[in-house]
């Protein structure tokens, strides 16, 4: 089943969704590495990522090497950019919280209807997405650094 | 260096190894380490190409040459998830669509990464589809004659 009207619902906020992620991650302290970067910097990818979210939405099916490109494109200028491992699954972390928590509201809008499970398949599609993130990252930042036999 | 000769791929004799216990009674594929460190280097430095193609405005074919080297990139990509390889070299990840900061990393100016850009529109322009619809269809695109992708 797919899940278009939840996808059309997290489009049509993306820049807001974008912009409290902005803040969500500036408002944490345990982020640091983001310190040197403009908001432009900081915001990188993440609209591009959010489109790809809903891709995924819309077709239903389970995170591949194919409907992750984006994320994996995220990943790697992280990387390039010295950003800490550890500063990355923060703030992919807080994109996810952000993304549920957008997706939970709409429960509350009638004009959705949105049905418990399709809500949760959607909940399980975003959450193995970015999972899919954070393994790619944390293979990028520890297999490269690995000293070579 | 393109177009691609398959000197990358080992050979399809060298990828049989004994059957073992992890791979529950399967024959299993060995690559070594090094082999796909290879492999990966070479997608990347191709990788480069296309993109230095685009970024001059040489489209000429070019939508053929990303379709395979797409194909190299998730092979890469599955054999990392399934095989005990490593990302000691990371691979370029394939998208570059609104991503001026990947994109300038590469070392492309902002003319370049314009032309490059201009290679997205060129293909919607000339195939009536997004370039990343055609190359998720997989279809086999006939180059066309002078100033055809």
């Amino acid at each position: 089943m797919a899940h278009a009207d939840l996808a059309g619902w997290i489009e049509r906020h993306k820049d807001k969704l974008t912009s409290r992620w902005i803040d969500a991650v500036r408002a944490d302290v345990r982020i640091q590495s983001d310190a040197d970067l403009s908001d432009e910097g900081l915001r990188n990818h993440i609209p591009a990522v959010i489109e790809e979210v809903c891709e995924l939405l819309r077709s239903a099916t389970p995170p591949t090497i194919s409907n992750t490109q984006e994320a994996r494109v995220h990943a790697y200028i992280r990387f390039r950019q010295g950003y800490r491992v550890r500063d990355l699954v923060r703030e992919i972390s807080l994109l996810r919280l952000l993304l549920l928590d957008h997706l939970a509201q709409s429960l509350f809008e009638e004009s959705l209807n949105v049905a418990t499970e399709s809500f949760v398949t959607a909940m399980r599609l975003i959450d193995a997405y970015i999972d899919e993130e954070i393994s790619y990252a944390v293979s990028v930042y520890t297999e490269t650094m690995k000293p070579h036999e | 260096m393109w177009p691609f000769d398959g000197s990358a791929v080992p050979p399809p004799s060298a990828l049989r190894g004994p059957v073992s216990k992890r791979n529950k009674g399967k024959p299993w594929v060995m690559l070594e380490q090094d082999e796909f460190d290879k492999f990966v280097e070479n997608y990347n430095q191709d990788y480069i190409y296309l993109l230095t193609r685009a970024s001059r405005g040489e489209y000429h074919c070019l939508i053929s040459s990303f379709t395979v080297l797409k194909d190299l990139y998730e092979v890469i990509l599955k054999l990392h998830d399934t095989l005990n390889l490593e990302f000691r070299v990371v691979p370029y990840p394939f998208s570059f669509r609104a991503s001026d900061e990947l994109l300038k990393g590469f070392g492309f100016s902002p003319d370049q990464i314009a032309k490059i850009y201009g290679f997205l529109n060129f293909v919607k322009e000339t195939h009536g589809k997004e370039f990343e619809q055609i190359l998720e269809e997989g279809a086999p695109i006939k180059c066309v004659k002078v100033g055809g992708a």
